[in-house]
């Protein structure tokens, strides 16, 4: 039994008691669109009921000419072609201005720069991340996995944090949600949903006229590479099966598949979130979607003022179909769940190249949107001077994108500090009131009370204990000393997400042996210490917020 | 080894008759051992297998299973007449006489080009007009058809379809696949179709050729200037796209087999220093490219080892002297020679490379690959090796769009292309270009210039439910694969059609045909599969089968017919029918 059903099937008088106990110091008085105390009450570890939309901009969006930086001279020097340079195109500005020193490329149109006058929609500028990789495929992994420049990670951001939800054999056990819990409006998933141990994402190209393919066999196929592939594909097959009955039951009803806006067919981000909105007005409990709009490698003839081609029509596309999208989920009023998030792998060098456009560059901005964004720029301009820039002439990051992640995970998603440093696997980045630049110090706005304003209005509370019953133990591991392999053991009083993790004696993570559900009772799993050096080693165990830790000898 | 030493040690020799296995042959099919022999296999082995050449033995012999196999790896699957003919005492070939057949080099200067019909009504062996004409003539020679231009990368992706449908050459295009996926370039972009059609021309006369040429040759190859910038990247403020791609996707990749960078950004901007000043002439009907000295930067540059070297790119108008790519080759050959052979080990083999007994193997065909770069030394040492047969690997990859079509077609023999009427055979592979398009592989346009991603990008909750939808069903029980488009003239694609007399003429070439529902289910199951299904699947597929199915020996011919297509319908469902 999951977490949240856990909590629901419990007598309304347990229940009803643990809720004045919690709402305390949580809420800073902010309604925030349904009765806190459900909120807490069914906010277990990250089961939230909020929706965040991804929307990957691929090929390197330009960011410098995307929230223009229109009164730097560096600008004007590095972006004679390519840019706002002549007063009468520095005029076509002066709609769309941020601030004085700062407007929106044009075509991104007045719908979407309205969101911002709104506070609708947050700027958040320079954000990238150190040693930046300038691959294409490279950087999209990195932004993906969530991962140092440095390192390749197999596993996506989303991926680790939705498979702390579901049961350890998902998707062939699929869980107690209906939905998928995440959908991709694409032809296949994206590594940003690569579990540790299946895609935690279904494809969809458009639910209302999904064809499901039939489930068969739960036989264990063998441990080999055709029995593991052929596992994979089962799984395909499980999902497609489960959510096709469903997405048949939902768009059969009435209304489903309409809408309170016209997106355009031209559009082809438009078409994706008309799906996502579909999705979300039938009630799907999906939590994450995924679209995206291809393009924006534009090392030629880049057109960025001319919202008929080049980056000039993505930006068209992309401003068009986020307005649309926005006032249709607040039309019909299920808008209050939903927040948006951009991001591209890179954006573009400072300076123009010789065919009228630009090359692969590093850090950029990224929109957030939503009823709940609190609608900022966020950060300093681009530093643009050349003693700035780094050696290849690149911006420098002002933020880690690892801290808009973090902000999403706890502010957006309600999980813990541990369960947020273990799937981001960087402790500094934690986001939830303190996000700071650290390069230079700089530190969110203050609002008129005088404390630091989060990127989310209303913070969703992070995970608090509910209820004494959820209990955990670890056990000693067995043997111990132990010559190379130890059998560890914990028990659990109810089934949930659980992580269990070695550090060694400098407090390094050597190995997670457990990041997924477990069931109820007493779980066990062997910890394989072969090719580690004799010495001490941590045994911890994360379940319900709370941790629990045993040393272990390691004697070769 | 010979034929006959071949033949004993699969248990055969010349004029005597197998025993059935203990898998319940009919006595009647005695002489025909062909589908009987895979359900002895253990699937649960694990075995240590290295580039030896894998010689057949009783437990794992040369049989449907494993011929089926290369087939399916080194082209789009095997038919029922395919295998018989590789397993006849007198014709037969073995493992590598097969291996070294599929790498004749005469397939590779083998004409495709004509007939390429450019209209339904043209006579072959007519070539189309726009392949005669030069680049500055798309749209604007009135003399030209426009619909010539407009439709004639359908025309290409039609005739890649029906050379993929051919056994002989499947090897051949296999390659061509796997080169257009790695020199890759977009229709989107390239949007001339005499470039396009150049391009997969000589990926396919490359198909096994000499890797480092290929690069030379890729380089100033029209359709690579074009796509990847080079013929704007000029002078002093350098265009940077082919110089990271040539590292990072062409040769060598970001990283070395121990993790360590192959190179900087500083060398993606020498290299593409280097690179300046190529255009192509649009006025000629070769597309020929040359070298403008006016565009060029000559300025020496630092690669790879902080040295100032000057490169000799200046001999314009004759066969480029690209000492650039020997000094890459050069430097980092160990790099070069493990990210290829690499890439070739997870598109024959395996696409996760996880063990050090895989790289050990991947390290072997390296050796042998950074000799000269020939890609044929490497294809026949591994598609020979033990370790390609390797039961571990057997059914470990996930079909493409094409190999899923394909592979369906020859499955069941069902014909694609008449050499006498090309013009039929192009308008059923529009049929097929429909299909594969919607299954998300468009030919000549991969989503970005990595290419498509494959393996398991292959697979999702949208293209699995397709597959089996849209198009093993309507084939199988629909009896066609519906046509939904046009060539560009109005003529309509043709639907493809399994007729009855085709599933009865493949279902009589059975053992099974006469004999037992049990034995004949295992035997369908194990010619269309990679590996056989559990119990469980094949337990499923009966349970959905008309229960007067099980009574196959009392049914007649008729409901026999009615019975093959159920079968293989319910086994085309299967999860493991998606794999190879």
């Amino acid at each position: 039994m999951k977490r949240r059903d856990f909590i629901k099937s419990l007598p309304l008088g347990v229940a009803a008691a643990a809720v004045p106990f919690s709402i305390g110091g949580l809420f800073s008085g902010k309604a925030f669109g349904r009765s806190p105390a459900l909120d807490v009450l069914l906010n277990a570890q990250g089961n939230s009921n909020n929706v965040l939309v991804l929307i990957n901009l691929q090929g390197g969006n330009d960011g410098l000419n995307t929230v223009i930086p229109f009164q730097d001279p560096q600008y004007d020097i590095n972006r004679k072609d390519v840019g706002y340079y002549t007063p009468s195109e520095k005029a076509l500005l002066t709609p769309f201005q941020l601030r004085g020193d700062l407007a929106l490329n044009p075509p991104l149109g007045t719908d979407f720069y309205n969101m911002f006058k709104d506070g609708k929609l947050a700027v958040l500028q320079n954000v990238g991340y150190s040693n930046p990789n300038r691959s294409h495929f490279r950087a999209t992994d990195i932004w993906n996995s969530a991962s140092d420049s440095e390192l390749v990670v197999f596993t996506g951001w989303m991926g680790r944090y939705l498979e702390t939800q579901v049961p350890e054999n998902y998707p062939i056990d699929i869980g107690s949600s209906p939905d998928p819990l995440a959908i991709a409006i694409d032809y296949s998933t994206s590594l940003v949903f690569q579990g540790s141990r299946s895609v935690m994402a279904s494809a969809v190209i458009d639910p209302s006229k999904y064809n499901a393919a039939q489930n068969y066999a739960d036989d264990t196929p063998p441990n080999t590479n055709a029995g593991n592939e052929l596992q994979f594909v089962r799984g395909i097959l499980t999902q497609s099966d489960k959510y096709g009955k469903r997405f048949k039951d939902v768009f059969a009803l009435p209304g489903a598949t309409q809408n309170t806006v016209t997106y355009p067919t031209t559009n082809p981000l438009a078409v994706q979130l008309q799906k996502v909105a579909w999705c979300i007005k039938a009630g799907l409990q999906t939590r994450v979607y995924f679209v995206s709009l291809g393009g924006f490698d534009t090392h030629v003839s880049q057109y960025t003022k001319d919202p008929t081609q080049g980056q000039g029509l993505l930006h068209t596309y992309l401003g068009e179909a986020i307005s649309l999208f926005q006032k249709d989920i607040e039309n019909m009023n299920v808008a209050d769940n939903v927040i948006g998030m951009t991001y591209s792998e890179f954006g573009r060098r400072v300076n123009q190249n010789g065919s009228l456009g630009t090359d692969h560059g590093t850090s950029a901005p990224m929109f957030l949107f939503g009823k709940e964004i609190n609608g900022e720029v966020y950060g300093h301009n681009p530093k643009l001077d050349a003693a700035d820039l780094d050696v290849y002439g690149d911006l420098v990051e002002q933020f880690d994108f690892r801290q808009v992640y973090a902000s999403i995970l706890t502010q957006w998603f309600g999980i813990d500090d541990y369960l947020r440093k273990s799937i981001l696997n960087k402790p500094e980045f934690t986001s939830v009131s303190d996000f700071q630049s650290p390069t230079d110090g700089f530190k969110f706005p203050v609002n008129g009370s005088g404390t630091m304003q989060n990127i989310i209005r209303n913070p969703v509370p992070m995970s608090v204990s509910q209820n004494g019953s959820l209990a955990f133990n670890l056990y000693q591991n067995q043997p111990n000393p132990f010559p190379g392999i130890t059998t560890i053991k914990f028990a659990l009083s109810e089934g949930g997400p659980v992580l269990l993790e070695v550090f060694d004696g400098r407090g390094s993570l050597v190995k997670t042996l457990v990041n997924g559900y477990r069931s109820r009772g007493e779980n066990q799993v062997i910890f394989d210490g072969l090719a580690l050096p004799s010495g001490t080693y941590y045994c911890r165990i994360a379940f319900n917020g709370k941790t629990q830790t045993r040393s272990m000898t390691l004697t070769k | 080894m010979n034929r006959r030493s071949f033949l004993k040690s699969i248990g055969i020799t010349a004029g005597t008759a197998i025993a059935a296995d203990s898998f319940g042959a009919s006595a009647q099919h005695q002489e025909s051992p062909l589908f009987l022999s895979t359900n002895n296999r253990d699937r649960n082995v694990v075995t240590s297998t290295g580039l030896n050449e894998w010689v057949p033995t009783s437990a794992q012999p040369w049989d449907v299973h494993t011929i089926n196999h290369l087939y399916r790896r080194a082209g789009f699957g095997a038919s029922q007449s395919e295998l018989k003919a590789i397993l006849d005492p007198q014709t037969g070939k073995t493992p590598g006489q097969t291996v070294d057949a599929l790498l004749n080099n005469s397939l590779l200067t083998r004409p495709t080009v004509p007939p390429i019909p450019t209209r339904a009504d043209q006579e072959p062996p007519q070539p189309p007009s726009w392949l005669r004409v030069p680049l500055s003539a798309v749209y604007t020679d009135t003399k030209v058809a426009e619909a010539d231009y407009l439709h004639a990368d359908m025309k290409i992706r039609a005739h890649w379809a029906v050379q993929m449908h051919q056994p002989e050459v499947m090897l051949r295009e296999k390659m061509a696949l796997f080169w257009m996926n790695h020199f890759v370039i977009e229709s989107r972009k390239d949007y001339f179709p005499q470039m396009l059609y150049a391009h997969l021309t000589y990926m396919r006369q490359n198909a096994w050729g000499n890797f480092k040429q290929m690069v030379k040759d890729i380089t100033v190859a029209p359709a690579m200037l074009f796509y990847l910038d080079g013929i704007l990247n000029a002078g002093i403020a350098p265009n940077e796209n082919y110089a990271r791609e040539l590292q990072e996707l062409f040769t060598m990749g970001p990283l070395d087999k121990n993790g360590n960078p192959n190179y900087t950004q500083d060398d993606v901007e020498a290299i593409a220093h280097v690179l300046t000043g190529w255009r192509i002439h649009m006025e000629d009907p070769q597309m020929m490219v040359a070298l403008y000295a006016d565009r060029h930067d000559s300025s020496p540059q630092k690669i790879y080892d902080g040295q100032l070297r000057n490169y000799n790119l200046e001999s314009a108008g004759v066969p480029m002297d690209m000492d650039l790519i020997d000094h890459i080759f050069e430097l980092r050959a160990d790099a070069i020679a493990w990210f290829m052979c690499s890439k070739f080990y997870q598109y024959f083999v395996y696409h996760q490379i996880t063990t050090d007994a895989q790289r050990a193997i991947i390290q072997q065909l390296a050796d042998t690959f950074k000799v000269n770069w020939n890609v044929k030394d490497v294809l026949s040492l591994l598609l020979k090796s033990e370790h390609f047969f390797d039961e571990v690997n057997i059914g470990s990859q996930i079909k493409s769009p094409y190999e899923y079509l394909i592979g369906v077609l020859r499955a069941f023999d069902i014909p694609l292309y008449n050499p006498g009427a090309p013009i039929d055979g192009e308008l059923y592979a529009g049929t097929l270009y429909d299909l594969a398009f919607a299954g998300s592989q468009e030919l000549l346009n991969p989503p970005n210039v990595k290419g498509w991603p494959g393996y398991h990008n292959w697979m999702s909750t949208v293209t699995l439910p397709y597959r089996n939808v849209r198009i093993a069903t309507p084939l199988l029980i629909g009896g066609s694969l519906p046509a939904t488009g046009q060539d560009g003239y109005g003529n309509s694609y043709k639907s493809i059609d399994l007729w009855d007399y085709m599933v009865t003429s493949w279902g009589k070439q059975l053992s099974n045909y006469d004999g037992t529902f049990d034995d004949l289910l295992r035997e369908i199951a194990n010619y269309l599969c990679a590996q056989p299904p559990s119990a469980t699947a094949l337990q499923y597929v009966k349970s959905q089968l008309p229960p007067n199915t099980y009574e196959w020996a009392s049914l007649n011919d008729s409901e026999k017919l009615s019975g093959l297509r159920q079968i293989a319908n319910q086994i085309l469902l299967l999860a493991d029918y998606q794999l190879c």
